[in-house]
């Protein structure tokens, strides 16, 4: 009986496929489930590090779906702050699974959270999506008018899109504790208000993060039968953990869950594949090259690296960014605005120990 | 004149020296005198107590500092340049040849007797937990004797062989080096039984093993020292385990304590010593010549005078076996060529055969195409003139 | 939180700096970082300290061993053997000598093994030469094998005893997780260090089978592991920690580095989760050390698959500084890079050698 390990392919052997290989040519992505033609409308959603995948595929050439364009009349700083074209639709930063269930099932009016604003610094501010307008809305009809659009938006992308890419960052989040509504951050500081009688703090697990990935998986698939979705995980770190950790150690906790969700339910789904965006930022001895200096932005070398990746393996188009670096020199120049986790660091650098 | 007479002496007769050397079993030794029908023996008890077989020789195969001072002292070795030495009774030098003359010696190797090991046993023994335990299966040995004992740790076997094939390893060494030098009447001497009471043991070494641990690692030490003996003939072993012990334990009647003989034991000792150096010649390898047969009748004595011719032919002996082995690799080496040979034949035949076949079928395609051809002709030839 | 009065404090407003980025992590150079911060109990030199694992557990073993700790020895060398044959035959190198213990089911079985609770149907395996009898459970204990079934099973039952009064004796166990995929026996579940083949024990895909230990599966095999161990040693504390040495070769169809990346993970999340059920079980972040503080490129050997001196020196420090109750004695990590040069390969190592041993036929 031959041995097993026999059969092995090259890339399943670390030897011949890690090994004296150039780090940068190190690709932990073998194969697609899939392939993205230029018809494909791919849509994405995700943390900080989706937006770094949104503006590659925008300048790509394929097919990006943006199912909230906005005004025609707003300049790229003013789209840039008012959150259009950061993703498929103005949501801002999905950080959690839960947060990523609630948005299909709000906009497909399966839940309605029971509370609709919070007071934000210049007025009032959606608690789904607290830094989307500057300027904060000025009535609470307004702000419920330009959710009910946003919503119908996001439904419409959901229905739409053929491939739904999500990257996954945050396992640790803030809930309401009676409807359990998921926020991108914590209130307080100015953008709701802390209150932990009304607000609860949740570590998701392997197995809540598996559920909702399921039930969001077939959600999708009942709206919408022919899409496919492509998992991956952000490799941003955790700004702060409210889990009496390192905060390195309970990012490494967060990821590790994280990954371990997708790849089960690619195990669980034809439809569903994983992209290993995060191996290759992390897993390719690459990482003192792949961070900027504060070690939690990952620099554009490593978004290369992985869009590169993305396209070879996910796609039978020559996108143009991988011949010329960017395909919109004016954005690519522009600096990112800040995720909504930043924040979190934001407060913790300007007003330290000062709330008492 | 009385009184002149009561001082007067008398020289009995020159005794043949027999130098023990080695540990602490070397002290009943001391100077005691042995006769044998008119033949006297003495034995030199040689001490060294810093000395154990696992430093006998180091790992450049240096003598053990003390014992080459006592082999130099004796004048049994003479030390030429720095590290290098000769055996004396080999020695060509009129100094040495002068000295033997004078003091009526014999140019013959002196008789040497090791004891060595005791102290590497103990070493082995107490290295080990007492609970330990290690199986001796090509070894007999019967731990029924002993009293039962609880074990926690099993050694494996291939192991210790191979550690104590380790520290003993330098003395075999070492015994080698002067059997090369021409030390033909080195003995080497297997470790006596220890006592049997654990309590007095411990008493004595400071260390607590049970009797079955002790004895069983004797019986191992035992075992390699006869297993080196037997496969370098030329070293002698002495070998009083059986004659000293009593179902497989120590028979106190030739013990002064908890670990050493007593004169009784000496005796038995010397005695085995005696009849293996009176029969010695007897078993050295020699071709039925009529010259050395009248050697052998007449050797009672051992020296080197007589034990050139058998030095001699044990050398042809020695000689022929390299030829030997010699012509039987290169009989090897011929085969192998011969079948290597065959093989490439093989080959270049099997090739030869197929492109022969190649070419057959060629043949016989045209050969077809051919018959077609002229079948065609015929009938059109045929159709042509009917 | 629970103070009523702390009702509208913002979370985050008291955060220790280890829990904060910008405090914990920016500021220091990639090899100041220390990712553990708080530990759950101290080690002293008094404690008998028993360890496990994979690869990486050896190293730490080393260093235990030499920095002066009760490091807990149940089946010590015999005082004669020479180095040489300590390697050999893996004397000192773990507490007891049970080789590689990768999975957490393989460290649950070894318990159960020692404690009677398990007797696996498959006795031996035949080495590569047919009087060559290994132990499926520890196959390269010592070379060559041995010489018969019985004598090796006559010292796997004093080995088994050893580890027994291992979990019986010490105070801490530290337990290095390294894999999850692995290799079965079909009928009892046995589960083995290395696949069965290529002159250690013969294939039979009727007999073996893989499994890929999951999440769940691996919280049980450890949560099963704890409870048993507390049951006859309740004292005992247990420090887990994760491997950060990648696998040599993946048995799923995905890219090696991508299985690395995913086991890890699962080892990580099933630590954290048996952290919170025990409260006599702590994890300690070498994982994250090795892995997490952007200096990865750095911590490997050339084969980018061991890490290197520097690195453990740098996870040994951490070890004492936050697990020993006298950090400030211990500024002298011996330094192992002389050592751990001698390190034998690891059994994991050995596949690669499997492998690469057929594709030269």
């Amino acid at each position: 009986m031959s041995f097993p390990y026999d059969g092995i392919a090259d890339y399943q052997n670390w030897s011949k496929a890690v090994t004296g290989m150039d780090s940068h040519r190190l690709d932990p992505q073998h194969g697609a489930r899939f392939k993205i033609s230029t018809d494909t409308k791919i849509a994405s959603a995700g943390s900080c590090f989706a937006r770094r995948i949104a503006k590659s595929l925008r300048g790509s050439g394929l097919n990006y779906y943006d199912a909230e364009p906005g005004p025609k009349f707003l300049n790229s700083e003013q789209r840039d702050a008012h959150g259009y074209g950061a993703y498929s639709a103005r949501f801002g930063e999905v950080y959690t699974t839960l947060q990523l269930l609630q948005l299909l099932k709000r906009a497909t009016g399966e839940f309605q959270p029971l509370e609709t604003a919070w007071s934000g610094p210049n007025g009032l501010v959606d608690p789904f999506r607290p830094t989307i307008q500057p300027a904060g809305f000025s009535t609470l009809g307004e702000l419920e008018n330009d959710r009910e659009h946003h919503l119908e938006a996001v439904r419409r992308m959901f229905a739409e899109a053929d491939i739904f890419i999500f990257t996954m960052g945050l396992t640790e989040t803030w809930c309401h504790a009676d409807d359990g509504a998921a926020y991108p951050l914590c209130p307080g500081r100015g953008i709701g208000s802390f209150d932990s009688q009304k607000y609860r703090f949740r570590n998701l697990g392997v197995a809540e993060n598996v559920g909702l990935l399921c039930e969001f998986v077939e959600a999708l698939r009942e709206l919408n039968p022919k899409t496919r979705v492509l998992l991956s995980v952000s490799p941003v770190p955790l700004a702060a953990t409210i889990e009496d950790r390192h905060v390195l150690s309970a990012s490494t906790y967060s990821k590790s869950v994280l990954v371990v969700a997708a790849q089960e339910a690619r195990r669980r789904y034809e439809n569903v594949d994983y992209f290993a965006a995060y191996e290759i930022v992390m897993g390719t001895f690459n990482t003192a090259e792949y961070f900027e200096s504060d070690r939690r932005t990952v620099s554009q070398s490593a978004v290369e690296h992985v869009m590169r990746s993305f396209y070879e393996k996910f796609s039978d188009v020559t996108p143009r960014v991988v011949q010329g670096a960017a395909g919109d020199e004016a954005s690519a120049a522009l600096p990112l605005k800040p995720c909504d986790e930043d924040l979190l660091l934001m407060y913790l650098d300007r007003d330290f120990g000062k709330s008492k | 004149m009385t009184k002149e007479n009561e001082t007067q002496l008398e020289i009995v007769s020159r005794a043949t020296p027999i130098y023990v050397v080695g540990d602490s079993h070397c002290l009943i030794f001391r100077d005691l005198v042995f006769e044998q029908r008119g033949r006297y023996f003495v034995t030199k008890a040689k001490f060294l107590p810093a000395l154990y077989a696992r430093i006998f020789t180091d790992d450049e195969s240096a003598f053990n500092a003390a014992l080459f001072e006592t082999l130099r002292d004796e004048r049994l070795i003479r030390p030429d340049g720095s590290r290098a030495w000769a055996a004396t009774h080999l020695t060509d030098s009129p100094f040495v040849d002068g000295a033997a003359g004078l003091s009526e010696q014999k140019r013959s190797a002196p008789i040497l007797v090791f004891f060595l090991g005791g102290g590497d046993l103990f070493y082995f023994i107490k290295g080990m937990d007492a609970q330990t335990d290690f199986s001796l299966d090509a070894i007999p040995f019967d731990s029924g004797q002993f009293p039962a004992r609880p074990i926690s740790a099993m050694l494996d076997q291939k192991l210790v062989f191979e550690s104590v094939g380790q520290i003993l390893g330098p003395l075999f060494r070492g015994l080698r080096l002067l059997e090369r030098a021409g030390f033909s009447n080195v003995y080497l001497h297997t470790i006596p039984p220890d006592t049997i009471d654990d309590r007095e043991y411990e008493r004595l070494s400071g260390h607590f093993a049970p009797a079955v641990l002790r004895y069983k690692s004797s019986v191992l030490f035992n075992a390699m020292l006869r297993e080196f003996t037997r496969q370098n003939p030329r070293i002698g072993l002495i070998d009083t385990w059986d004659k000293t012990t009593v179902g497989g334990k120590r028979d106190d009647r030739f013990s002064l304590d908890g670990f050493h003989f007593n004169k009784l034991g000496a005796r038995l000792t010397i005695e085995q010593l005696v009849r293996q150096l009176n029969g010695r010649l007897s078993v050295m390898p020699s071709p039925p010549s009529p010259d050395l047969i009248r050697v052998v009748t007449e050797a009672s004595r051992v020296d080197e005078s007589n034990a050139a011719p058998f030095r001699a032919s044990a050398a042809r002996f020695s000689d022929m076996h390299e030829m030997l082995e010699e012509s039987l690799a290169q009989v090897h080496s011929e085969k192998e060529r011969a079948e290597a040979e065959l093989a490439t034949f093989r080959r270049i035949a099997e090739e030869r055969l197929t492109e022969i076949h190649t070419l057959t079928e060629t043949a016989e395609q045209r050969l077809r195409l051919l018959q077609e051809c002229h079948a065609e002709v015929q009938r059109l030839l045929a159709q042509r003139f009917p | 939180m629970s103070d009523p009065g702390d009702r509208y404090v913002f979370p985050y407003a008291n955060l220790a700096d280890y829990q904060n980025w910008r405090k914990a992590v920016e500021p220091f150079a990639a090899r100041q970082i220390d990712p553990q911060g708080k530990t759950r109990f101290k080690i002293d030199r008094v404690m008998p300290i028993a360890s496990a694992g994979s690869c990486f557990a050896r190293r730490i073993a080393q260093s235990l061993r030499n920095s002066g700790f009760n490091y807990y020895d149940a089946e010590a060398a015999p005082a004669w053997l020479s180095s040489q044959q300590r390697s050999d035959y893996n004397y000192g190198i773990w507490s007891a000598r049970f080789g590689d213990v990768f999975t957490t089911l393989q460290l649950l079985q070894l318990l159960q093994r020692a404690i009677g609770e398990f007797e696996p149907v498959e006795r031996f395996w035949i080495g590569r030469q047919s009087d060559e009898i290994l132990d499926p459970f520890r196959p390269r204990i010592q070379p060559n094998g041995f010489r018969s079934i019985d004598e090796m099973e006559a010292q796997r039952a004093f080995h088994l005893q050893a580890v027994q009064r291992l979990f019986n004796d010490i105070d801490v166990f530290i337990f290095t997780m390294g894999l999850t995929e692995t290799w079965c026996h079909l009928e009892d579940g046995a589960a083995y260090p290395v696949c069965p083949g290529r002159g250690i024990g013969t294939f039979d895909a009727s007999k073996y089978r893989f499994r890929n230990l999951t999440v769940a599966e691996n919280i049980e095999y450890l949560g099963r592991f704890l409870e048993i161990f507390r049951r006859f040693n309740p004292r005992a504390r247990v420090i887990l920690s994760v491997s950060p040495v990648p696998l040599a070769a993946t048995f799923e169809d995905r890219h090696v580095i991508t299985s690395t990346t995913y086991t890890k993970a699962v080892l990580r999340v099933a630590a954290e989760e048996i952290r919170r059920s025990f409260k006599n079980v702590d994890y300690f972040a070498s994982y994250e050390l090795v892995m997490g503080t952007l200096n990865a490129g750095e911590y490997f050997q050339p084969d980018r698959r061991h890490i290197n001196s520097m690195a453990l020196d740098l996870v040994m420090t951490s070890f004492y500084r936050n697990f020993s109750s006298e950090p400030e004695t211990m500024p002298n990590i011996p330094n192992p890079s002389a050592a751990t040069a001698n390190l034998d390969p690891c059994d994991e190592d050995l596949l690669l050698e499997m492998i690469e041993r057929d594709s030269e036929r």
